[in-house]
């Protein structure tokens, strides 16, 4: 009798702990299906290059809003569409992520002739922020406002000499669009990158300089560098009372955007627990703080927006790649 | 505070905590990562950059710098052990250090590589230090035209690379300067000999084509000659320690690679693959057994080995001066410090004082650091030496695919190396100069961008190579060089015939 006494309160215990099981299972069965390992972040960069650190800073800011943490991976090469190719192989279970921009997701396929690896062999996930496209001078610049300089380049055709990155990126696109727009015709210097840039204009033997601030602020603080115009939709909030070029009256507008896209066909709710993390992590401490220090601008689109703004992004880009005759036959 | 009192509180700062296990750690990888061909300085960085995350933004760069200071070494210890340069930056002392290899000298070959480069990493640290405030800003006097007056006056090379017959020595160079057309163009953007491939975007991969030239070939000869000896030390050639006569007999070469290291690393875009083959050249011009150079000279290893690693305080110049990194290495510092939340920029020196001082005083150490680390390291390569030549053979060859495939994870790169080895076997057989097509492989690039963008900075005109004094100087040097040999060769004929006629 006894011994029943005891089966009987064991049976309940068990009983009780099966109900606690299944009632509480709904609850907890959500976030526990996705994700339940961590999730990869390819990046075609080295680590160290710009995309690396936005990577991340990222995934810094991601720490704790999913139940996993995301893994950088650098995988490097071929202008970023090394990890393109990688990532397209690589199952559509959300648990690989690849870290996208203008030059890997559109420019290079395009110029190479890739579609393959352009971003709509994807699926868009969310664009993230952006740095801002700036045209710099020295402080003992001739001109007051782009007006003035525009009036001297006309005057003196070629002799405006600008310094930015390679040919075929974003610097390059806006110098040329803004020449076109402005009826122009400057002298552009491409350089390896931003740095050996900056360092040409910092030696004189350039009059512009084009690029983002983030590597020139502490310069521009200390008014070796100053900021003359900006290629945003709208005057920027880190230098508010610098105008833009849309403004006065040449539609040149570029960013240099980051983003993520997915394996294409990854199930939509996977993507979903992906967007409101991402989204919810722009508001972090650790977020603010990378994108302050960076001098980018929060640009947040969605799945649906962001796949509208590639296509639209892509048709410019392509226009102007043609325009500069460096699509390969 | 003082000078001296911020470097004393530097030196704490950088010993304190996990300090010097990370520092060892640190060295211990990049002298591995180096001796691996595809892994070079600035990758064996950027694979160590996660780990230093957990770290503190001071003790992260300092374990970078010496994960810098082990690569720069590290790429010494293949070049000489097996014509296998690890790293870029190592291709020149393979030249003589291969040769004392074969005279049965690794060891001290090895020995001397690590000591001169110490050297030239201490001195372009104190250099640094004594510098980067009053000259950063001389960084700025360096524009493409000096640049690429620097890469012709290292291209007069070429002349001391041929052996025999100089017109298919210019040919290999000019063989080697065509292999970088191959990528795209960063000057119009339009692609190159690229068959459509876009692992050739960014162009050939040099340490591919190196080990192809230099290692594969090598393989391939001893393969098809098995009967060619080689001396095979024993007892005290094993010590790789170098004695201190054996280090005064190289003193003229440190000097030189360290002045030369100093100068290219400031300049921006010229590294320490150039500063090494520029020193080699240097070196051999005020040595006073020029003609031992290609055949077993200790200065041979010395200079390239010092410049190397005198590059590491140029590069810093930029870096620290102006916030704009000087070479891949030095960027992957400016990230870490980035990932750590530190903005970089002119104002680093006076708003993260502690910091800086730290990394100095981190330099310092780690290059202190790499002898004991650097002798260990080596003292297991050297088991190399014991192993069977078919052994040997087909351990190399698995080594130049792993390493060459590991990199980027192209098959390519591995395809490229073989190949390169065929093209430098059939070099050497015809009597061209492998050496000479890799000088014109590293300095090609340069050459063609810094020459191209020159002309766009001066609006087409040639006069700005004469007008700016620093690129005037260089390429009057360069006209010396090429000019000094035809003269000297002149008139020692006629003093010949002088002679033959006066004997009549």
């Amino acid at each position: 009798m006894k011994i029943g006494w005891i089966r009987f309160v064991w049976m309940c215990a068990l009983g009780a702990l099966l109900a606690s099981f299944s009632l509480s299972r709904p609850a907890l069965s959500q976030p526990a299906d996705y994700p339940t390992r961590p999730i990869t972040f390819v990046v075609g960069f080295a680590p160290g290059g710009g995309a690396d650190v936005f990577a991340r800073a990222l995934a810094d800011a991601l720490k704790g809003l999913l139940p996993q943490p995301v893994v950088v991976e650098n995988r490097p090469g071929a202008g970023g569409t090394a990890a393109n190719a990688y990532v397209a192989s690589r199952p559509a279970d959300g648990y690989t992520i690849l870290f996208a921009h203008a030059g890997s997701s559109i420019i290079t396929p395009l110029i190479t002739n890739q579609p393959q690896l352009k971003w709509d062999a994807f699926d868009p996930l969310a664009r993230i922020h952006a740095e801002e496209e700036w045209l710099m001078v020295r402080p003992d610049a001739p001109w007051k406002t782009p007006e003035e300089m525009v009036a001297f380049a006309k005057a003196n055709p070629r002799r405006l000499r600008v310094a930015g990155s390679a040919i075929g990126g974003i610097d390059s696109f806006v110098a040329l669009s803004w020449g076109k727009a402005a009826g122009i015709e400057v002298q552009y210097i491409p350089h390896e990158g931003g740095g050996p840039a900056t360092l040409t204009f910092l030696g004189g033997n350039a009059e512009v300089l084009i690029g983002n601030v983030s590597e020139v602020f502490q310069h521009i603080e200390a008014r070796r560098i100053v900021p003359f115009a900006v290629a945003s939709e709208r005057r920027s909030s880190i230098f508010p009372h610098v105008p833009t070029l849309k403004e006065k009256g040449w539609d040149v507008v570029y960013v240099q955007w980051r983003s993520i896209l997915l394996p294409p066909g990854v199930p939509p709710s996977r993507a979903a627990v992906l967007t409101v993390a991402l989204q919810r992590a722009l508001g972090t401490d650790s977020w603010k703080r990378f994108n302050a220090n960076a001098k980018a601008i929060d640009l947040f689109l969605g799945p649906a927006d962001f796949r509208r703004f590639l296509a639209e992004e892509e048709a410019r880009l392509a226009r102007i790649i043609d325009d500069l005759g460096l699509r390969r036959r | 505070m003082s000078f001296l009192e911020n470097l004393l509180a530097g030196f704490s700062a950088a010993v304190a905590g996990p300090g010097i296990p990370v520092m060892i750690a640190g060295v211990a990888w990049g002298t591995i990562g180096g001796a691996i061909p595809g892994i070079s300085g600035a990758v064996a960085m950027s694979l160590a950059l996660p780990y230093t995350l957990s770290l503190d933004a001071a003790t992260a760069l300092v374990m970078l710098a010496g994960v810098w200071a082990g690569a720069n070494y590290g790429g010494s210890i293949p070049a000489i052990l097996m014509r296998m340069p690890g790293t870029p930056g190592a291709a020149a002392a393979l030249f003589d250090g291969y040769e004392l290899k074969r005279q049965g000298l690794a060891a001290k070959a090895l020995g001397v590589s690590l000591v001169c480069g110490t050297i030239g990493g201490l001195i372009s640290v104190v250099v640094l230090m004594a510098l980067v405030v009053p000259l950063g800003s001389v960084v700025l006097a360096f524009g493409s035209p000096e640049v690429f007056a620097l890469a012709l006056f290292g291209l007069t090379l070429l002349a001391g690379l041929t052996e025999r017959s100089f017109l298919k020595g210019l040919a290999s160079g000019y063989f080697g300067l065509l292999l970088t057309t191959v990528g795209i163009d960063t000057l119009t953007g339009s692609l190159r000999f690229t068959f459509g491939r876009s692992e050739l975007l960014s162009g050939l991969d040099i340490v591919s084509v190196m080990v192809g030239l230099f290692a594969v070939s090598e393989m391939l000869v001893q393969i098809a000659h098995p009967s060619r000896r080689e001396a095979v030390p024993e007892g005290s050639a094993y010590t790789a320690f170098p004695t201190l006569a054996e280090l005064r007999s190289v003193w003229r070469a440190t000097a030189v690679g360290t002045v030369v290291g100093l100068i290219v690393g400031i300049m921006p875009g010229a590294g320490a693959t150039a500063s090494s083959f520029v020193a080699y050249n240097e070196a051999r011009r005020w040595s006073k057994r020029p003609d031992l150079f290609g055949k077993g000279s200790m200065e041979g290893v010395a200079a390239p080995e010092t410049a190397n690693n005198a590059v590491q305080g140029g590069d810093l110049v930029p870096t620290l001066a102006l916030g704009i990194p000087g070479s891949n290495s030095a960027a992957i510092m400016l990230a870490a410090l980035i990932l750590h939340g530190i903005v970089p920029g002119p104002f680093l020196l006076s708003k993260h004082t502690h910091l800086v001082f730290t990394l100095f005083a981190g330099l310092i150490l780690v290059n202190l650091l790499m002898i004991p680390v650097g002798l260990v390291i080596l003292r297991g390569c050297l088991l190399v030496l014991r192993l069977d030549r078919p052994v040997l053979i087909a351990a190399i060859l698995a080594m130049i695919v792993i390493g060459t495939y590991a990199a980027d994870l192209f098959l390519l790169n591995p395809l490229l190396a073989l190949f390169f080895g065929v093209v430098g076997y059939g070099m050497r057989r015809c009597g061209f100069s492998p050496a000479a097509a890799v000088l014109g492989l590293v300095l090609g690039f340069l050459v063609e961008s810094e020459l191209r963008r020159s002309l766009l900075i001066s609006y087409g005109s040639w006069t700005i190579f004469v007008a700016r004094p620093i690129s005037a100087v260089l390429l009057a040097l360069t006209l010396g060089a090429v000019l000094y040999p035809a003269v000297m060769y002149l008139r020692s004929r006629r003093h010949t015939q002088a002679a033959a006629t006066g004997l009549s």
